[in-house]
């Protein structure tokens, strides 16, 4: 029987990859190059997750895509938003106020890591679920007013398991370059690629690293149709 | 002789939190406050850099942020708001109530509404509106 308290029952056949579930609390980076689906897998995983957790909050951080646009491709591969899912657009609000001088830093952090308390005091709601897309302009636009370095990266993550939060962070990846320092900071690592098998290029997901769960390293093929996401069999060569 | 001034615990525990994000000591985000505070209250003639494009000088009684600002930084707007002052031409450490008029604040509560929920965001213009109302 499938459990609707796993996150992973949120993706068709993810459960295939990962036995057990994704641990929460963790952070975990969702890597590929463009046209491969990080963002939608992302947004797959937590939107049905937060549909049938109603009382859970999610945070979805698009810092070079607008709401609109985020919207509209979403939708267009079937993937509607949940009422608990706040898509945070600071691709429009960028483009709307940048003076050069804007503290990205704490505009993005702080809602995530100063949320204790309540009401008047303090209005921030805590997230159980955030998705920053991506780490690539995360980094782009700190390094305006902060250079980021691997002990800045550590203490956040740390700060936010600390906080209870599971953080994906999607982060767009060459790939020839198999090892980024990202890598030995996070919890787990997706991949999601695009690779010629039996003659037709196809779409995969492999999970490279899950600290605490049991999964498969093999690539699963993927597909996406109106209903969104599914994960279907082994890619074989 | 030096003034004295009290710090709330609650004020001290937001500079502490302040000075931890900043990644500076609580001593140097002091001594740089207090150093913006002599800087903004010496006489307009003496200050190395006056705020350009001031609708409403400071000279006239202009009003401090700092309590609220401490506030806005507490909740991740602070950036936000100065960068939206700046772009009507307004210092953020000095200026009067009427600069800060319903259509700066209707937009300020579009642009959070951007990246918070909008009943997050409605709560802290509420905030805001509040400490305006306390200078009129």
């Amino acid at each position: 029987m499938k459990n609707n308290n796993r996150l992973s029952s949120a993706v068709k056949g993810l459960d295939k990859l990962i036995s057990g579930s994704i641990p929460r609390e963790s952070i975990y980076v969702i890597t590929g190059n463009s046209g491969t689906l990080k963002s939608a897998f992302a947004f797959n995983l937590i939107s049905n997750h937060l549909r049938s957790h109603p009382k859970l909050f999610g945070v979805y951080i698009s810092l070079e895509q607008t709401k609109a646009s985020l919207l509209r491709n979403m939708e267009g591969l079937g993937l509607t938003t949940p009422k608990n899912l706040q898509i945070s657009d600071y691709a429009t609000l960028k483009h709307r106020l940048d003076d050069g001088d804007m503290d990205y830093g704490s505009m993005i952090l702080k809602p995530l890591l100063d949320n204790e308390g309540s009401g008047e005091q303090n209005p921030l709601k805590k997230p159980n679920y955030v998705i920053l897309d991506s780490l690539n302009a995360f980094y782009v636009l700190m390094a305006r007013t902060n250079e980021p370095d691997r002990e800045k990266l550590q203490y956040l993550f740390m700060m936010l398991r600390e906080k209870g939060i599971t953080s994906f962070f999607i982060m767009e990846t060459d790939p020839r370059e198999e090892f980024h320092e990202e890598f030995f900071l996070v919890d787990g690592v997706i991949d999601m690629g695009i690779i010629k098998s039996q003659g037709k290029f196809k779409r995969y997901i492999q999970v490279k690293k899950m600290r605490s769960a049991e999964h498969s390293l093999d690539q699963y093929v993927l597909d996406i149709g109106k209903g969104g996401i599914s994960i279907l069999d082994v890619l074989l060569e | 002789m030096a003034e004295k001034t009290t710090v709330e615990i609650e004020d001290m525990r937001r500079l502490k939190q302040y000075a931890l994000d900043c990644g500076k000591s609580l001593k140097q985000v002091i001594n740089e406050a207090l150093d913006e505070k002599i800087q903004r209250d010496r006489p307009d003639m003496e200050k190395k850099d006056p705020p350009p494009k001031m609708k409403s000088p400071a000279a006239d009684g202009g009003m401090s942020l700092d309590p609220i600002r401490a506030k806005m930084v507490h909740w991740g707007v602070h950036s936000m708001f100065v960068s939206q002052m700046r772009s009507r031409g307004l210092d953020s450490s000095s200026f009067s109530p009427e600069d800060i008029d319903d259509k700066f604040l209707d937009e300020f509560l579009e642009n959070m509404c951007l990246v918070l929920e909008r009943e997050t965001a409605e709560t802290i213009l509420v905030e805001i509106k509040k400490f305006l109302e306390g200078y009129e």
